[in-house]
């Protein structure tokens, strides 16, 4: 650390009587004072991680952008968000917001609805999104990508960013995977979709649809014409529901329901439709059946509390008249003239927990219920299609072994999202594309990729920051500045270090759902949930902390009693010359971003 | 005017005030002296054309000796009990020399307002001179060695009311003396509440007539807290209710500026080494004072 060096005025020294002034009056400021030496903490800027960005598995830095859209830099806000997360408008959609649990505002009114501002800073950049620029030069190395879902999007994305010629080979017509045929539209409207798959190919990632990759020799010749494969084929084959004759005409697998209703031909189900299961496949499955003009039973073996689907499609498909049966499962398959035309069921009741935690249903003696149907539709979950693994690769829990950043055995296959073991969401699809992306790239660079992703990792085991990839390998920062001269601490900000004073209690701003007879009525895959209006949008905008990051409030240079802190452009700066270290500036910041440090012995 | 003492810290919003600075760095205030907040603040509000009357205080000590001053404005030094009339003066001066829109600003500490300086205050009061009178409180006189005050809190420590001999009386309630002058404007505010000392002092600026405003400042050495706590007791004795924060104008309408939050009473006092021995009856007692003291406030805003 260096001495501050300034000019400061000098004391005054009257030699004799002559050189005083006739009566005592002031001739100089105090400036010659330095009160700096009266100091023992000294008080320094610091930056901190936000909660809600080590709680995203992306590391999303959601506080950046809300900081920008709130300020009205809406393009520099969408960049901040793209970094880390390559679509705001689908995730602000899809996504379960683990960010939403993490977020410090929760104790003080509720947790700010991170959600529905990010679908409202994608809505916002309109009908053409700006394709992200490449960070670093062509590195003229080619990696092909097999799956166009969430992983694979991600990982041509952020591995184009870093200057590869990315190549995408999808099976289905249109690229998007679960995103697409997974996810209903009312949830997901294919127009955003298409938005971000056109931005995908303006930065010229080339995106081959129709085109599967179907069996291990095809496989091998990938490997060999590109520097390096990335697969994420996620996992598209329903699991059996397990009752008898569940391989009977009259009964089909839910993903089978979305996958054709999105691709525009729903199946002929029927009036009358039991759906099994109780994870979000089952509740988007029921959902969908709803809006083909079907009665819909949902049956679930355990209860409300148990279920795995997002409370709010819960409540929004009872909304929709699905009725649910809790504590049911099926038993067998009612079949008349070789078709499925009911099904048995069996009360249940909850017994001990299973290796997940939840109670165990067991069934109740006696309690045989039978209900009529047209379709059954089973959604208990979906396994992984392994017929494309290589034989010479292990497989492990029925998927291919992987290891740093997705590398399997081969050194230059690599993969991720549901078709490897891990969380089964669109956004640790999304982070695990960014982690084999950034392991690809340290192949490419024949570095060592998991010192690479631990050193751009949140605390070394958190989400993984391209930011703090790029500032490594290229010297590139993409970090959204706070104040300057700030120290950037690889820490957590947790609520106690949040100055409550300066907030009050509010509640978040909520998104209306589209009323049910819109919802079921002409147009019946219309999207659900309603964008926040912009006044909802700006209260929702101030409603966050900015947790460990300075927002140039001007609280520390307001209170600061010896002046000792100047305001500057894109921040402050402490004058150490004057700074009697008193720590009220280090109190009174709302939001934690200045710490008091022992003075240093040395300089 | 807005005094909403959250507005700072809040958001992202540019923040609306004087920028300037009258007052420099290299004082001889002590590190997080709530005094030294509340001179800054007070002229950035205030203007530079403004003369400022300091008698015997800690603040006749802050700005520095001969021949310095820390004050980019005039500043006159005058003695313990003579603010109200070395003020009049001033302001008789410089009308003379038709100066009249110069402000005079006389700053005196809660020793040379509520007990010295007390007949010289009532009389400018009275004649209604056009002048600013600041008491900044500490609530003891601080610059001596923490003697006790009039303005001192019932059941505090100092120097001559030790533990064991606790403060008796109560604080004196300086507002109402000076609002039953029926001056134009009498408002009580803090250092810990700038957005509301700013408003205050600026609103003051443009009355004529006498104006009093009574600031609270915290004390790191006589109220016996780590220096960095300094504004939030400040604003825990707002929030507890202990210091309400109101302006009366010509001595009858009342108007009560911020809302305590409902902070509780003994958390502010424990805070403080000068409390920290007071007995749970001595806080009840306290507590019972302050529920009286808004009774009457609260009266007084309904009726005016």
């Amino acid at each position: 650390m260096k001495k501050e060096i300034k000019k400061l005025p000098e004391p005054i020294v009257f030699k004799s009587e002559r050189d005083m002034p006739h009566c005592p009056v002031s001739m100089a400021s105090m400036e010659w004072n330095e009160t700096g030496s009266w100091r023992y903490m000294r008080p320094r800027y610091v930056e901190r991680s936000p909660a809600c960005q080590n709680s995203c598995p992306t590391g999303n830095d959601i506080e950046a952008w809300i900081r920008l859209l709130a300020l009205g830099r809406l393009n520099e806000a969408w960049e901040a968000a793209t970094l880390e997360n390559p679509f705001p408008a689908i995730m602000g959609r899809v996504c379960f917001h683990p960010c939403m649990t993490g977020c410090n505002r929760r104790e003080l009114g509720g947790t700010v609805n991170i959600g529905a501002l990010e679908r409202a800073l994608g809505d916002a950049m309109g009908a053409k999104l700006p394709p992200a620029a490449p960070f670093l030069k062509p590195s003229g190395k080619k990696i092909a990508v097999v799956g166009s879902g969430p992983a694979g999007l991600a990982c041509a994305y952020h591995a184009a960013r870093m200057g590869h010629r990315v190549t995408v080979f999808e099976r289905a017509q249109k690229a998007g995977g679960m995103l697409r045929y997974g996810i209903p539209a009312y949830r997901l409207p294919h127009d955003v979709l298409d938005r971000e798959m056109e931005r995908l190919a303006a930065m010229g990632i080339e995106l081959h649809t129709g085109k599967p990759v179907a069996n291990a020799s095809h496989m091998q010749t990938l490997r060999q014409d590109y520097t390096a494969v990335f697969l994420a084929t996620g996992a598209h084959r329903a699991k059996t529901a397990g009752f008898e004759s569940e391989k009977s005409p009259g009964v089909m697998a839910g993903l089978e329901l979305l996958r054709q209703t999105a691709a525009g031909k729903p199946p002929q189900i029927g009036k009358s439709v039991l759906v099994i299961g109780g994870d979000d496949t089952a509740v988007d499955t029921a959902r969908t059946a709803r809006r083909l003009g079907c009665e819909v039973t949902l049956i679930y073996r355990r209860t409300r509390a148990e279920m795995p689907a997002f409370e709010s499609e819960v409540r929004a498909a009872e909304q929709e008249g699905i009725k649910i049966e809790y504590l049911m499962a099926p038993s067998r398959a009612v079949i008349k003239g070789g078709r499925a035309i009911g099904l048995e069921c069996v009360r249940t009741k909850l017994g001990a927990p299973d290796e997940s935690g939840r109670r165990r249903p067991e069934p109740v003696k006696d309690s045989e219920v039978a209900f009529e149907s047209d379709t059954i539709l089973t959604a208990v979950g979906e396994e992984i299609d392994t017929s494309i693994i290589p034989s010479s690769l292990a497989i492990e829990r029925g998927a291919i072994k992987t290891g740093v950043g997705g590398r399997t055995e081969w050194h230059n296959v690599f993969a991720g999202g549901d078709f490897t073991i891990g969380p089964r969401t669109v956004v640790d699809a999304l982070a695990a594309g960014k982690r084999s992306a950034i392991a690809i790239d340290c192949m490419i660079r024949e570095e060592d990729a998991a010192a690479a992703l631990e050193s751009a990792s949140i605390c070394g085991n958190g989400p993984v920051l391209m930011s703090r990839y790029i500032e490594k390998v290229a010297g590139i920062e993409r970090r959204v500045a706070t104040t300057s001269n700030t120290c950037i601490q690889d820490r957590v900000t947790v609520f106690g270090e949040i100055n409550t004073a300066y907030f009050t209690s509010s509640e978040p701003e909520c998104a209306q759902l589209r009323e049910v007879s819109e919802r079921l009525g002409k147009d019946s895959f219309i999207e659900v949930t309603l964008p926040l209006s912009d006044a909802a949008r700006d209260r929702e905008l101030r409603r966050c902390f900015h947790c460990g990051r300075c927002t140039e409030c001007d609280n520390c240079y307001i209170y600061c009693p010896d002046i000792a802190i100047a305001k500057k452009v894109g921040g402050f700066e402490f004058d150490m010359n004057f700074c009697k270290g008193c720590g009220v500036c280090s109190k009174e910041c709302p939001r934690s971003a200045i710490e008091m440090i022992p003075e240093p012995t040395e300089f | 005017m807005n005094t909403d003492p959250l507005v700072c810290g809040q958001g992202t919003e540019p923040q609306q005030y004087e920028q300037r600075e009258l007052m420099t760095s290299g004082h001889l205030a002590c590190p997080g002296c709530g005094a030294a907040m509340a001179m800054r603040l007070a002229l950035k509000a205030m203007g530079p054309d403004t003369v400022v009357v300091i008698p015997a205080s800690c603040w006749a000590i802050i700005p520095g000796p001969f021949p310095y001053s820390n004050l980019k404005t005039p500043l006159m030094h005058t003695a313990f009990e003579t603010t109200g009339a070395a003020i009049s003066g001033v302001r008789a001066a410089l009308d003379l020399q038709g100066k009249e829109s110069t402000q005079v600003m006389g700053w005196a500490g809660d020793g040379g307002t509520f007990d010295i300086g007390l007949q010289s205050l009532s009389a400018a009061a009275e004649r209604n001179e056009n002048v600013l009178y600041v008491c900044y409180d500490n609530e003891a006189y601080m610059n001596t060695g923490i003697q006790r005050s009039g303005a001192t809190p019932q059941y505090a420590w100092t120097t001559t009311t030790p533990t064991d001999h606790p403060k008796d009386e109560a604080k004196k309630n300086i507002d109402r003396i000076m609002a039953a002058h029926c001056i134009p404007y009498v408002a009580t505010t803090t250092s810990g509440h700038p957005h509301d000392l700013m408003a205050k002092f600026a609103k003051a600026r443009d009355i004529r007539g006498f104006r009093f405003i009574h600031v609270l400042c915290s004390c790191t050495a006589g109220w016996k807290i780590d220096s960095a706590l300094s504004v939030e007791v400040m604003r825990l004795a707002v929030d507890c209710g202990l210091f309400p924060l109101y302006e009366v104008e010509d001595g009858i309408h009342y108007t009560i500026n911020v809302q305590p939050k409902g902070a509780s009473l003994k958390d502010y006092l424990m805070r403080q080494g000068r409390f920290r021995h007071m007995s749970d009856e001595h806080v009840a007692s306290l507590q019972r004072q302050i529920e009286r003291e808004w009774t009457w406030l609260e009266k007084q805003t309904r009726d005016s």
